[in-house]
């Protein structure tokens, strides 16, 4: 009764375009099935955070921000001195486990699942068309694989993530998915654009 | 494929198997690829290119580049016309449409010259000194007029149909201008392997290696140098890209234009890009600028700068002249007087200094130059072309003399390009070895080399150049050997300036300093004489440098003559502040794609897409797109909010609040942190309650106000209003950050992961009950202020029972993307009460009749007390504002605050903003207070308002005024208290 519905649903329809060349360089679509918990610490009980959660997760919380790294199927980064995302498939809720193994007195546990939306891009010309809007150096020796940031597209919050050669994932915010697919979108038109519908 | 007049049969750097088709006002003309559209006018015999701007005088082309004063012009047709572009940098494409400007009816028979005869009025300042009189007001006659005859070209006010992009960029080493010096840092650089970004405004790499031979050592070296960077991967050339501004941290602003490449905007092709280009070492080797001298009717076409007159020669095949007269201060004109003369050209060499090199009079006689030295121009012959000049000597001695020629080369020396290494405030100092002015310093990181160092020599260039690059790459840690680079073989004609200004002595005649501005000597006379001397005020009375060229031409001679008024050496002088852009850029090259309804993001609430499908109409707030009013309750948004709210007061509604700001507030130390930034206690809620807290701000006054549930004892959800969420959001952050390190607690923004509903009316809980079947939703499960979480499905839904209306109303709370789900189950389940969507209109109209203040009151002027909300204040604990809100000022008893107003004559309207008078003022200046929010009551057929009133309630129960001057309305009120409807609240607590 209660199903989801994405904020692109509508979007997604649309159908890609060719390029100035007559050739589509890009896929572009949205991620779907994760789940978002942000968890973080208090500046003197990090320690006993990172012990407290490491059952649950099966290993060890990352240590360098900016990298994000893959235990048992989750992608863990730290986002924060004390403050990291734990992204996991929407067939497994954390929530309610973290929130057992994280007092209050140790830290703070925050569902986020629904807050962000997932745009991804993919193709040769990804990261030409991501710099029309994003101020990172994203030259692939200075932003490697796995690399993620917290960083602003004109002017709202997202979390860009490498997480292939070419392929980059960005996290906006829910309120501002379908701005964001628009202004990609549109930037994507000289290279052409194929858009991949969710599984 | 013709050859025109005056383009030579070979040589020049063409594709002449690539004839290229423009217009001039709409003559059609041809020329090669590789042209610019001056040099291809040039080459069709047009010298004369447009009219000056005051005193309408016949001008051609100064120089070759980006300098150029006087030939501008209006490219483009309908939506597409740009005016005021430089002919001298305009790349030749097909098709290309061009106008000359600012002669009527025709540049060539111009009506407007005529305005030589009152030329003595337009003198430096004529605007502050003429068409004063007769009368008082006269001024404003003239105006209009003065304006209408001022400016160039004129622009269009369709619609831009291009398409620009704005981008980031990143490297390691940024070298601007590729010239020798240029080129030679970036191989340097290039070498060492580092992210190299070479940016160059031309469409070709070589700056003044362009101006020599074709065929020649030059040309092979450029050639040579330009193939090694090509063949660089980790180098990235960009040509006919103009570096505009530096900025703080190593930034650049670059635009980079693509009308060549004949951009689709219908596949996003952009013909514009500017860039945001971040590096870490920049080197700059931007070049010299050549001067022009100073002398009588030295505007006439046909008097060009030197250096440029052999870049026509050399790069573009264009002979000007079959008599020239070069006129010089230094020795580099030199070069040009040798190259006209071998090309057939008769060439007389004026020389204003007493002795020249013996190797270059050695040259010039075996050429057959005349050359003559002791010698000055001091009167040009012809209106619309040079036909002579008059010759004198420099001591001021000898004979006149005539000679006569049809084009005069001048060069007054070279000024180094400065400009980018002042943007940061480091101002240029002046060598009098070489009478320039070059960087006064660098930013860390920053290098300068070549000619822009007042490095001159090719030797020089090359080693400077080759230092900076290897400096700049080492840097990004980059090892960079001395690499081998062997210079190109040229003839060095060395400087040897002297007087970097000689005055003409009196003569008839008007002797141009700023050519764009029609700026003489005289002008600068009068202003020194008035009293403005200082090189800021001289710019601004006069003009001088205040063009689209901004005094590229002109700024240094000024500031020598200048000098010379006052008396000093012009060694202590200072430049004025160099700013970006260093040349024009358009608005929509610096605007990208942010234009339109672009131009910020718009943020849609998770029923959006239900909003528009179900007759919502949605009107824009802020970043937000918000359900309005919808078109089952009327056709108009006046007619529908009434029906809306009728609907909520008798029936129930169903409002969406998804654009509540809402906070995630939890931690040990949650409880404190709330007790601190609100004015009324948090720490003794109790867990599944919630309650309206007003936050201050620093002085005092309201900040933001909002709904805030304790669901656990370390757990909180806060609301705010759309308006101020990131405002809260980043003061809260700021204090937790700087002021509070200790207190353990987390803040996290959750607007976007919670989707709200109001579900509002006497109905409320009847709906409810409706949707949400077996659950207990009874006043004593869920009371006023209450909080229920409870799942559906597994889907966690939070219902806090809290109204804004003033109806018995319940908020619910659901993960955003079960928004759609949940609003479509209510809608259905609750249909047999008649439920129906409301918007934004009635939801504001609906809480004034309520007296719950809102945006339009909190405008952070007033206080807790202004808005009868005194008594929120806690006496016990310490809060931010508790200070500053003791302030005498803020107690003041004629202070305006919160009241209620009925209209009280039917058939008018009370509106916003309207000032508010006792009934017995007169009806004039700031009355006693003013309307702050207005609607039409449902519940009392009549206009009520709320708004701020001195005395307040006080005066309840008087007559007052309430003025709207801007449509000359008066309509009489009476004052009354906020709550309009259900005083007690009985409605709330059902």
């Amino acid at each position: 009764m209660l199903e989801r519905k994405s904020a692109l649903v509508g979007a997604l329809q649309s159908g890609g375009r060719n390029g100035a060349t007559g050739q589509r360089r890009l896929r572009i679509g949205e991620t779907r099935g994760w789940n978002l918990l942000q968890v973080a610490a208090f500046p003197a009980t990090l320690e006993e955070l990172e012990q407290a959660v490491r059952p649950l997760l099966g290993g060890d919380l990352p240590t360098r921000l900016g990298k994000a790294i893959s235990v048992n199927g989750r992608r863990l980064l730290k986002t924060g001195p004390e403050q990291f995302w734990i992204i996991t498939r929407a067939s497994e809720d954390l929530t309610t486990a973290f929130q057992a193994a994280v007092t209050q007195d140790i830290g703070t546990v925050t569902p986020l699942s629904h807050s962000r939306t997932c745009i991804f891009v993919e193709g040769l010309s990804a990261r030409e068309l991501l710099t029309t809007g994003i101020a990172l150096d994203l030259h692939p020796n200075a932003f490697q694989l796995d690399s993620f940031a917290l960083t602003g597209l004109h002017h709202t919050p997202i979390m860009i993530h490498r997480s292939g050669d070419n392929r980059y994932d960005l996290y906006v915010m829910r309120t501002f998915a379908l701005w964001a697919w628009e202004w990609l979108t549109d930037a994507a038109l000289p290279y052409g654009y194929e858009i991949v519908l969710p599984l | 494929m013709i050859a025109t007049p005056y383009r030579l049969p070979a040589g020049g750097r063409l594709d002449r198997d690539d004839a290229i088709g423009f217009s001039l006002d709409g003559r059609p003309m041809s020329g090669f690829r590789g042209d610019t559209l001056a040099s291809a006018l040039l080459a069709n015999g047009v010298m004369l290119v447009g009219r000056s701007f005051k005193y309408h005088r016949p001008r051609g082309f100064l120089s070759a580049g980006i300098e150029e004063p006087n030939g501008l012009f209006t490219l483009g047709e309908g939506q597409c016309t740009e005016p005021n572009v430089a002919g001298t940098v305009t790349e030749l494409v097909e098709g290309l449409s061009a106008r000359r400007q600012n002669g009527w009816p025709s540049v060539e028979f111009d009506l407007m010259s005529i305005n030589w005869l009152i030329a003595p009025l337009l003198a430096a300042g004529f605007y502050y000194k003429t068409f004063m009189g007769p009368t008082r007001g006269a001024w404003m006659f003239y105006e209009p007029l003065i304006r209408r005859a001022a400016g160039l070209g004129r622009g269009v006010h369709q619609r831009d149909p291009d398409r620009y992009q704005t981008r980031h960029a990143f490297t390691e080493v940024l070298v601007i201008g590729a010239g020798l010096a240029g080129l030679t840092a970036a191989l340097a650089a290039g070498r060492a392997g580092a992210r190299v970004v070479l940016v160059e405004q031309d469409t070709l790499l070589g700056g003044g290696l362009l101006l020599e031979d074709a065929a020649g050592p030059a040309e092979d070296w450029r050639r040579r140098v330009e193939a090694e960077l090509q063949s660089l991967p980790n180098v990235d050339i960009l040509t006919r890209t103009t570096a505009l501004g530096l900025y703080d941290g190593g930034t650049v602003a670059l635009v980079e234009r693509r009308d060549h490449l004949q951009p689709d905007s219908a596949c996003g092709e952009a013909r514009q890009i500017v860039t945001t280009l971040r590096a870490r070492a920049i080197v700059y080797a931007t070049g010299a600028t050549e001067r022009p001298l100073i002398f009588p009717n030295n505007d006439r076409p046909g008097v060009m700068l030197a250096a440029a007159v052999r870049g026509y020669l050399n790069r573009f095949a264009v002979g000007l002249a079959k008599r020239a007269v070069v006129t010089t201060n230094n020795d580099s004109a030199y070069a040009t007087a040798f190259d006209l003369a071998r090309h057939g050209v008769a060439v007389t060499v004026v020389d204003q200094r007493n002795a020249v090199r013996r190797e270059l009079e050695n040259k010039a006689k075996a050429l057959k130059i005349e050359l003559r030295t002791d010698a000055t121009v001091i009167d040009v012959l012809g209106t619309k072309r040079v036909t002579g000049v008059v010759l004198g000597s420099t001591s001021g001695e000898a004979q006149l003399s005539k000679s006569d020629c049809d084009l005069v080369c001048m060069s007054g020396g070279w000024s180094p390009t400065v400009h980018l290494t002042a943007h940061g405030g480091i101002k240029p100092h002046y060598r009098s070895d070489i009478a320039a002015f070059v960087p006064g310093g660098y930013a860390e990181g920053q290098f300068g080399a070549g000619a822009l160092t007042g490095s001159f020599a090719v030797a020089a260039a090359i080693r400077e150049g080759m230092d900076a690059g290897r400096t700049a790459a080492a840097r990004s840690g980059h090892d960079a050997r001395a690499s081998e680079l062997a210079p190109p073989v040229l003839d060095s004609t060395g400087y040897g300036i002297e007087s970097i200004c000689h005055l003409p002595r009196k003569r008839n005649g008007k002797a141009f300093v700023d050519f764009q501005n029609d700026v003489t000597v005289k002008d600068l006379t009068i202003a020194h004489q008035e009293g403005y001397q200082s090189v800021e005020h001289l710019k601004r009375y006069t003009t001088l440098g205040m063009g689209t060229d901004q005094g590229k031409t002109s700024n240094i001679n000024a500031l020598v003559i200048e000098a010379q008024s006052r008396g000093v050496d012009i060694s202590g002088a200072t430049t004025t502040t160099f700013r970006p852009p260093f040349t024009p850029v358009s608005f929509g090259a610096l605007s990208g794609r942010s234009v339109g309804k672009d131009f910020r993001p718009t943020r849609r609430s998770p029923l959006h897409d239900w909003h528009l499908a179900h007759g919502g109409e949605l009107i824009q707030a802020g970043p937000w797109m918000r359900a309005w009013w919808y078109r089952w309750a009327g056709s108009t948004a006046q007619s529908a909010y009434i029906e809306e709210m009728r609907l909520v007061r008798t029936g129930v509604g169903l409002a969406d609040a998804s654009t509540l700001g809402k906070i995630d507030v939890q931690g040990p130390d949650a409880a404190e942190f709330l007790d601190r930034i609100y004015a009324n206690n948090f720490s003794k809620l109790q867990i599944g309650k919630a309650r309206y807290g007003v936050m201050l701000a620093d002085d005092g006054t309201v900040f933001d106000d909002g709904t805030t549930t304790r669901l656990g004892e370390t757990r909180y959800f806060m609301t705010t209003t759309t308006a101020q969420a990131g405002e809260v959001m980043s003061w809260i952050e700021f204090l937790l950050q700087t002021a509070w390190t200790d207190l353990k607690v987390h803040v996290t923004s959750i607007t976007d992961e919670w989707a709200a509903m109001a579900v509002a009316g006497p109905r409320a809980r009847a709906a409810l009950e409706l949707a949400l079947p077996g659950e207990d939703l009874s006043d004593s499960k869920l009371p006023y202020m209450g909080c229920l979480e409870i799942k559906i499905e597994g889907v966690p839904l939070r219902l806090i029972r809290l109204s804004f209306s003033g109806e018995l109303a319940f908020e619910v709370y659901v993960p955003a993307d079960h928004a759609v789900a949940l609003w479509e189950h209510i809608l259905s389940s609750a249909s047999p009460l008649d439920i129906k969507p409301y918007g934004l209109e009635a939801v504001a109209s609906l809480r004034i009749e309520k007296g719950h203040v809102a945006g339009l009151e909190l405008d952070h002027r007033n206080t807790l007390d202004d808005l009868g909300l005194g008594r929120m204040a806690s006496e016990t604990k310490a809060y931010v504002g508790r200070e500053l809100r003791q302030r005498p000022m803020l107690h003041a008893p004629q202070r305006w605050s919160l009241v209620g107003i009925e209209c009280l004559e039917p058939g008018k309207t009370l509106r916003g903003g309207s000032i508010l008078f006792a009934g017995t003022d007169k009806i004039e200046g700031h009355g006693r207070g003013y309307i702050t929010s207005v609607t039409w009551s449902t519940e009392l057929n009549k206009f009520i308002a709320l708004g701020l009133y001195q005395g307040g309630l006080q005066h309840a129960g008087e007559d007052i005024v309430c003025a709207y001057p801007l449509k000359a309305e008066q309509v009489k009120a009476r004052i009354v208290a906020p709550m309009f409807i259900d005083p007690k609240g009985e409605r709330l607590r059902a």
